[in-house]
């Protein structure tokens, strides 16, 4: 450290250009980082289930849908008719859409008395009400499209925008958006499907840290000035999270890195974190340039002084966000390494920049703000650790307790959906689709085997009848349907014959049939070695447990149905996807936090010399983290790809009060203090410290509470709870437990009594 | 001093025969016509098999027997499955616009709807269009050159043939032909999109001489887009047999020839 410090007073001027010209560097590559909020840069790109998924979308053409729900009072009008027609004709043009489907643009297969026929449900749009309602006849008695394609109710009808498979569904959503606004028609507009709730998660999360990120820069800056009463203190630390920032993002963009829903909240867990370390710095400076001392001196001074404390605290936060590492979330990833790496460079710009300033800077009159305020209320606690450890460790346990018990309604939620207020316009798009349709997310089930089959085609109706039976999809659609169809087709549409025939050489004629009336209608069904088929079916309820319920039906009705080995059957859709991301959110959690802890007790060993406050310190956090966990089972709040996030800030965080509070009771304790005049004085001294580290952390994060995404609000009040008992269990918990400890009979039962 | 001489007019030769082959080029229309003589047949048996090769590499076959035949510039074609088993006998019949099918397992002679024209040719990389312009329609009729270079492919010297619909017909914007020299057959073609973008690419192998005239007796079309390939190899081909016109029609697509 003293060599560190030697350096920086030394070469001032170099270290403040080096850095200068690095953030210009950085700043550079920072400009580049864009947004993204497709599900599938959170898997590892070898990840079997995306594969799956990219093998189906490869095979049958794209499995994402934007979904263009229109409202009518009766769909069955000449005019609406017409306008369906137009919005489908009009979105087709658009790049990057592979088909649309809707009423007017939807193939039938025909029979008629000469043939077959592949061609469009509606051949000509109807020009009178009578022509329209024998349409609405024909539509809504056809399980293909009643309830798929038009309401039961004929209230609303939708319009299936299938997205290309290489193409960016969410800017193709955003372009959508723009176009459907030009429309003046009557009918009402509404937009949904994933793509389009991305595209807004997107563009709305990017305008609430724009305008939450000034308020918290805003707050942190008021709190530092009121610690600090002079413009330096607020400059300084705020030029290392500017740095810190700077420099993180740059590396985002040489790595080609995106911000996520998920690494959104970085610049301001960086704002909240990265100022911490300058403070301290700063406060010991001051403390010790009371003297007539040389500028020099006073820097080196200080930064013996604090800078191990500095680099321990700076190092446990580091490795808090390291334990995301161990998720199997990519963007988790990501999170875990630039949250480190930004928190590492804000530690490193603390020690190299700052004293640099402060050793370039001329001189000025100090003033001993920090020892104003606080004083008496540390007295107190000091004298209720004293006097009652017992209680407080009682209360303690009552709460770790009451956490315990909040565990088991701890729930997972991985759906973007969710993030959603409920009286938000896509919200009610969502919701429409959901209530007036089958669903607006698909199921997509793959069979392979040799699909000439009967028996392997009767089995996929079985499948599909079970599926439907279940009541969590609509329709589901296969090559069987199609197979009914022609064979009812090429047999005067008598409906006896809507049936697969029993004959393999019929299917494989059919199928030829079908190949030379029109490939393109085929491919969505089957590929063209009859290897594979898919079974598509609309999805009801697309919340975690609507998901994890529905794929526990399809998982018992494989078995039911396909148990010859020579039949492979797979399931996947984003739906899939974002059920098997809440696994990957709790298994990445629970390896992640035992990581952190043994990587906090760890360094805490190290630095501390101490089993017992090592322990101690690592216990209090892992309680902390079980009354967040807790407080989240007990208040319903889910466990998503934010809130999943908390945690290790509280280890990395949390633990820097416990380390504070117990390393100044043993410099009290090498002093030659009693445990209790120990415990005093660290309560008291160093306890100023933590309530003003712990008010500025948490002023900064309250400001989320401020975010139109419930993820982002929960996570601002959970991060400030968890900071909040972290910071009161190190004033009151460690030292209570510490006064308990020294003060237990051990050979001497009188000694209890002096307590 | 007379050495030079002799080199002088060695080069002012070399120059003048340069010039000379190239102030008599062919014009793109020569070869264009060449190129339709040497595809088109007033009449044809075939048979073939039809490889499907998708892209993630799964595989597909089909054999066909085909009888074609121009009858009033129209082109007629019968074609029947050989195999696999699960389709043979299986028949197709295209007559002016019209198309027929005849299913065996049903024992019955269905109409195709004339739409299905627009789409590919029984799953494959071709569209009926393709098939029908390499088959006995040609180019010439319905596309006009517009442009012609002289270029090399692989050791061949060939015309660079650019091609463009009359009328703006068809789902093509451009064709790029490589025409070779020699036997005037297509060795390469290249299908443009609307949009300028490639979407198809043609390659012709195993040209062999049948009946004297050039015949490549494996074609490969691939889709540029999806990274599938139709593979068609010709097993057998007869230009001299003598098919009446009574083929072409529904009866003897239902009994048999």
């Amino acid at each position: 450290m003293k060599k560190l410090a030697n350096i920086t007073t030394n070469y001032p001027r170099t270290i403040i250009v080096i850095t200068l010209i690095l953030t210009v560097f950085f700043g550079y590559f920072a400009a580049r980082v864009t947004m993204t909020t497709n599900i599938k840069e959170f898997f590892p790109q070898d990840d079997p289930r995306v594969m799956t998924y990219d093998r189906v979308e490869a095979e049958f053409g794209g499995a994402e849908y934007i979904m263009l729900a229109l409202e009518a009072e009766d769909l069955f009008t000449p005019e609406t008719i017409r306008n369906i027609d137009l919005i489908t004709r009009d979105l087709e043009q658009i790049e990057g859409v592979a088909n649309v489907r809707s009423l007017t643009s939807v193939d039938e297969i025909k029979g008629t008395e000469w043939g077959l026929e592949l061609s469009p449900l509606v051949q000509e749009l109807p020009s009178t009400a009578a022509a329209a309602e024998k349409l609405k006849k024909k539509v809504l008695a056809d399980e293909l499209y009643g309830g798929v394609l038009v309401a039961e109710d004929a209230s609303a009808g939708l319009i299936i925008v299938e997205v290309q498979p290489d193409f960016d569904s969410v800017a193709l959503a955003g372009v959508i958006d723009q176009r459907i606004r030009e429309y003046s028609i009557p009918e009402k507009l509404y937009l949904t499907g994933t793509p389009v709730l991305n595209n807004l998660l997107a563009s709305s999360m990017q305008q609430d840290l724009k305008k939450l990120f000034p308020v918290v820069l805003l707050i942190i800056a008021v709190v530092l000035f009121l610690h600090f009463r002079d413009f330096k203190g607020v400059a300084l630390p705020f030029a290392t999270v500017f740095i810190s920032l700077i420099w993180t993002l740059g590396l985002m963009g040489i790595l080609g890195k995106k911000l996520s829903p998920l690494n959104a909240v970085m610049p301001i867990i960086l704002v909240c974190l990265g100022n911490a370390y300058g403070i301290y710095l700063l406060n010991r400076f001051r403390e010790e340039s009371s003297g007539d001392k040389k500028r020099g001196a006073v820097v080196v001074a200080a930064m013996i002084a604090v800078g191990p404390a500095i680099i321990m605290a700076g190092v446990t936060t580091v490795a808090g966000f390291a334990s995301n590492l161990f998720s199997g979330i990519t963007l988790m990833r990501d999170f875990g390494l630039f949250t480190s790496y930004g928190v590492a460079i804000a530690l490193m710009v603390s020690l190299t920049f700052i004293p640099a300033v402060l050793a370039v800077l001329p001189s000025r009159r100090s003033v001993q703000a920090n020892k104003r305020g606080g004083g008496k209320t540390l007295r107190l606690v000091s004298g209720w650790v004293v006097k009652y450890p017992r209680r407080i460790i009682v209360v303690s346990f009552l709460l770790i307790v009451a956490a315990v018990f909040g565990l088991p309604r701890l729930r997972t939620d991985s759906n973007f959906f969710n993030f959603f207020p409920d009286q938000s316009q896509p919200k009610i798009a969502y919701n429409l689709v959901k209530e007036k349709f089958t669903g607006s997310e698909s199921v997509e089930i793959v069979v392979e085997g040799d699909l000439l089959d009967p028996q392997l085609l009767a089995a996929m109706k079985g499948f599909q009848d079970d599926l439907k039976a279940t009541g969590l999809t609509g329709e589901p659609t296969s090559l069987v349907n199609i197979l009914e169809r022609t064979n009812q087709a090429m047999h005067e549409d008598n409906p006896d014959y809507k049936k697969v025939p029993d004959d393999e050489a019929l299917i494989a004629q059919y199928l030829l049939l079908l190949e030379m009336s029109d490939d393109r209608y085929l491919s969505k069904f089957v590929t063209p070695d009859y290897g594979q088929a898919r079974i598509q079916a609309l999805v009801k309820n697309t919340s975690s447990s609507g998901t994890t319920g529905l794929l526990a039906a399809i998982t018992a009705l494989k078995e039911k149905h396909f148990s010859s080995e020579a039949v492979k059957v797979t399931e996947t859709g984003i739906i899939v996807l974002i059920d098997a991301l809440a696994d990957m959110i709790i298994e990445g959690q629970i390896s992640g936090l035992i990581f952190s802890m043994l990587a906090v007790l760890v360094i805490l060993l190290l630095l501390l010399h101490s089993w017992q406050g090592s322990i101690l310190s690592t216990f209090l956090i892992g309680a902390v983290t079980l009354i967040n966990f807790g407080v989240m089972g007990w208040f319903g709040i889910p466990l998503d790809i934010v809130t999943v996030l908390i945690s290790s800030i509280g280890v990395g965080v949390g633990i820097d009060y416990s380390i504070h509070i117990y390393s100044s009771y043993l410099e009290g304790k090498k002093n030659g203090l009693t445990a209790v005049e120990a415990v005093t004085a660290a309560v008291t001294g160093t306890g100023k410290s933590i309530i003003s580290n712990a008010v500025a952390v948490i002023s900064g994060f309250i400001v989320l509470v401020g975010s139109t995404f419930p993820p982002f609000r929960y996570f601002g009040i959970l991060v400030s709870l968890i900071m909040f008992f972290a910071a009161t269990g190190a004033l009151l918990f460690i030292p209570a437990v510490t006064v308990w400890q020294t003060s237990r009979p051990r050979k001497n039962k009188k000694i209890n009594m002096e307590v | 001093m007379k050495k030079i001489w002799i080199y002088v007019v060695m080069a002012l030769i070399t120059v003048m025969s340069a010039f000379g082959a190239a102030a008599a080029p062919e014009s793109g229309e020569v070869v264009l016509a060449k190129l339709d003589a040497t595809m088109k047949a007033e009449q044809k048996y075939m048979e073939q098999e039809m490889v499907l090769v998708t892209a993630s590499g799964a595989e597909r076959s089909r054999t066909v027997a085909v009888w074609n035949k121009i009858v009033d510039d129209e082109e007629m074609m019968l074609l029947r499955f050989l195999g696999p088993a699960n389709v043979k006998g299986t028949g197709f019949l295209m007559k002016n616009d019209d198309m027929w099918l005849y299913l065996p397992a049903l024992g019955k002679v269905k109409r195709i709807a004339g739409s299905a024209k627009q789409g590919s040719f029984m799953g494959s990389d071709l569209s009926y269009e393709d098939m029908e312009a390499l088959g006995s329609k040609g180019f010439a009729q319905t596309h006009q050159v517009k442009g012609l270079h002289e270029t090399k492919y692989g050791e061949a010297s060939v015309y660079q043939l650019a091609l463009s619909p009359q009328d703006g017909a068809g789902s093509y914007s451009q064709l790029e032909i490589l025409v070779d020299q020699e036997l005037y057959l297509p060795l390469q073609i290249i299908y443009y999109g609307r949009d300028g973008q490639a979407l198809k690419k043609l390659t012709t192998f195993d040209h062999q001489q049948v009946d004297g005239r050039w015949v490549a007796t494996r074609m490969q079309m691939e889709d540029l887009k999806k990274g599938s390939k139709t593979v068609l190899k010709v097993n057998k081909v007869d230009f001299k047999a003598t098919i009446d016109d009574s083929v072409f029609s529904t009866r003897s697509l239902e009994r048999g020839i």
